[in-house]
């Protein structure tokens, strides 16, 4: 199990910590071994969990983008389209932050439709695509150039070590 | 130990989400890793769930230059891993006990929206009776009795931004404290408001702190204003009587403190008993 912390500039108590918490269990099938996550934002001693708004960071205004997708109608892109789960988007909001940091480029994020949550990323003619799905699972895809359908894997979780590796594929030409 | 809490302001439909009322003591250099599993299953029918945590500091409010955060002394002695905190929770999450090294602490929260604050009474009642096992279990296990140094209550509310107010430009309908007025006309009404106070009890018996914070719940992603309050100082001594009497003083400024804080149209909607 990992546990580690970020300072966060405005506690209440005099302790200014948030902690988050990743919870590791073995990931059942696939050639890789993949951990589980959970995410915990928690000022000392507290239970209740949230992530403060007013941190100045690029994932705050994501975060923020993502919870206001919870007032989106339905029909909102005029296709008939239900508005992104509660889980897609509380999935979307403890990835970006737990497992993004600010160091790491701003994904464009958007609703699809569906019922799900896009973030993507393009660097030179590489792209990578991660979808929240409505009922909770991950997909990504990877598109090494323009010209090619991409690599497409579903999954249910995903991990720092997975993300750096992504970002390492993305970045490295 | 007689439950003589005195009788305050009440709210009908408080706002409160979360409730913890914290003793810490100087580190017990002997309580090791073993113990909190033979201290868990002493508690294991009440709270068959547990969770791992990093340690809260330790916490001291020292009235020459303000509060003082240090790493409790056990960091120096033990290896850093032996310095945990653990969670132990009953089976609906509602209600957890927190031990570590130095700290044991209770906490209600409200998992889903259908729960009701037991109220303070109810929690109270419930911590000492935790307590004064604990501290049995402590002489059991021949660890001796904790040196209380600090006690804490904090009290976490959610604002909704439906209920009696929509937008930052209306905070001075909710908080009496904010005016929202400026000297000319330029800025236009705050996005985002973030405020923090501090304030001394007589006689230096503690602090209360206040904050507002805008936060997304993970609960149900939903964006609330978090209004935190939290009292700690030190209790005459630590004998359970005088440590619970500082948790009824501290309890008594949160609730004070948080009716001072916010409007009289807000004590209307949340319900203002006395």
């Amino acid at each position: 199990m990992g546990v580690g912390s970020m300072n966060i500039p405005s506690s209440m108590s005099g302790a200014a910590t948030i902690q988050t918490q990743l919870l590791t269990t073995s990931w059942p099938g696939g050639s890789q071994h993949r951990v589980r996550w959970q995410w915990r934002c928690q000022v000392d001693g507290q239970g209740v969990e949230v992530f403060p708004l007013l941190a100045r960071t690029w994932r705050e205004s994501v975060i923020e983008k993502l919870s206001s997708y919870r007032s989106l109608p339905h029909n909102w892109n005029s296709y008939g389209s239900p508005p992104p789960s509660t889980l897609a988007i509380q999935k979307a909001i403890g990835f970006v932050s737990v497992l993004l940091d600010d160091s790491q480029p701003r994904p464009r994020v958007t609703p699809v439709s569906g019922g799900g949550i896009q973030f993507d990323w393009s660097f030179g003619k590489r792209e990578l695509e991660i979808e929240f799905l409505p009922d909770g699972t991950i997909k990504y895809i990877f598109s090494p150039d323009w010209d090619s359908d991409g690599i497409e894997d579903t999954i249910d979780s995903v991990t720092i070590s997975e993300v750096a590796r992504l970002f390492e594929w993305l970045t490295t030409v | 130990m007689a439950d003589n809490v005195p009788i305050i302001r009440s709210y009908k439909q408080a706002p409160v989400i979360e409730t913890v009322l914290s003793i810490q003591f100087k580190p017990i250099p002997n309580f090791t890793i073993p113990h909190f599993g033979i201290y868990w299953k002493q508690t294991l029918a009440e709270f068959p769930q547990s969770e791992i945590k990093p340690p809260i500091l330790h916490m001291i409010e020292e009235f020459s230059r303000g509060p003082s955060q240090r790493s409790s002394g056990i960091d120096l002695e033990i290896p850093t891993e032996r310095a945990i905190r653990y969670w132990f929770l009953d089976k609906t999450r509602n209600s957890f006990i927190q031990l570590q090294q130095d700290r044991f602490i209770y906490n209600w929260q409200r998992v889903i929206e259908a729960d009701v604050y037991p109220r303070y009474r109810t929690t109270r009642s419930k911590f000492l009776s935790e307590w004064q096992k604990f501290c049995d279990f402590l002489e059991s296990e021949k660890l001796g009795r904790p040196e209380v140094d600090q006690c804490e209550v904090t009290y976490v509310n959610h604002l909704e931004y439906t209920a009696g107010w929509n937008s930052y430009g209306d905070l001075s309908k909710v908080v009496s404290y904010w005016s929202g007025k400026t000297s000319g006309s330029f800025l236009p009404e705050p996005e985002k408001v973030n405020i923090n106070a501090r304030y001394v009890m007589p006689n230096n018996q503690g602090r209360l702190y206040v904050s507002i914070q805008p936060v997304i719940r993970a609960r149900d992603a939903m964006e609330v204003l978090q209004l935190n309050l939290t009292a700690r100082g030190a209790p005459v001594s630590s004998k359970t009587e005088d440590v619970f009497n500082w948790l009824d003083l501290g309890r008594q400024w949160i609730v004070e403190g948080f009716t001072d804080f916010t409007t009289n149209e807000m004590h209307k909607l949340w319900g203002l008993e006395a």
